[in-house]
């Protein structure tokens, strides 16, 4: 999993994601692409938390099973979401470049 | 996060009644244990589960809806210890009587299989909120 960790640098200018969280009233005055890099950095530090919660439960860290399998459903939702996110980005990207005048 | 907070929910819920579990183990295990730490026989243990307060960080506008559970406390049951007559017990006392531990097996058992399927209940709930989740994400297909 770990060959997923350069997906952040995708074009997409990391010092542009800031810490502010995606509250609804302040989603029009931001622009897109920090939108949507903050969900990809938060996607790859999901992904990272779950690669390290196995590491941790494999060296024995952690004893518990649940821990590993609740990190990796979380990690695995937070990467469905972004996939969607981005086929629909790709679909808007498109419909646009199909237009015809 | 709080996009996953029902996750979490299910999840404290878990890891709860996986401590409970753990509880009534040792309950199990040390039923016939005559010497503890603090002297005496061991005393039958019993958790009681607590609500998790909702941070007030978090702008939610249902404060009562997704807290998750912890458990509030382990406490020793209070019971009196069995006196069984067991003469060739080495902590038999003069008379061959031994003090042995509060721990009721039945009981222990029932609370086991309580234990057990509250664990699955919670199991139940993370992935059928799970399925909501990836639902969801069908919205726009």
């Amino acid at each position: 999993m770990s060959e997923l960790s350069p997906i952040s640098s995708i074009g997409l200018n990391p010092a542009t994601a800031s810490p502010v969280g995606l509250k609804p009233n302040n989603i029009g005055s931001e622009s897109f692409k920090k939108v949507f890099s903050e969900v990809i950095h938060q996607t790859n530090n999901q992904l990272q938390d779950a690669d390290k919660t196995v590491k941790d439960f494999v060296e024995g860290n952690i004893g518990n099973p649940q821990d590993v399998m609740i990190r990796l459903e979380e990690a695995h939702l937070a990467l469905q979401f972004t996939v969607q996110l981005r086929n629909k980005v790709v679909e808007a990207y498109q419909e646009i470049s199909r237009m015809q005048f | 996060m709080d996009q996953f907070k029902n996750l979490n929910v299910s999840a404290s819920g878990i890891e709860a009644n996986r401590m409970w579990m753990d509880v009534i183990a040792s309950n199990i295990a040390n039923a016939k244990t005559t010497k503890t730490p603090e002297g005496g026989p061991y005393r039958a243990k019993d958790v009681s589960f607590a609500q998790i307060l909702e941070d007030q960080t978090s702008q939610s506008n249902n404060v009562l809806a997704g807290t998750g559970v912890q458990i509030n406390e382990v406490k020793d049951d209070k019971s009196p210890f069995v006196s069984v007559y067991y003469p060739s017990h080495p902590d038999a006392n003069k008379d061959g009587y031994v003090l042995m531990p509060n721990v009721n097996p039945m009981q222990e058992m029932a609370k086991m299989m309580i234990a057990t399927r509250a664990y699955e209940a919670n199991v139940s709930a993370f992935g059928s909120g799970k399925s909501m989740y990836l639902k969801a994400l069908e919205i726009g297909r």
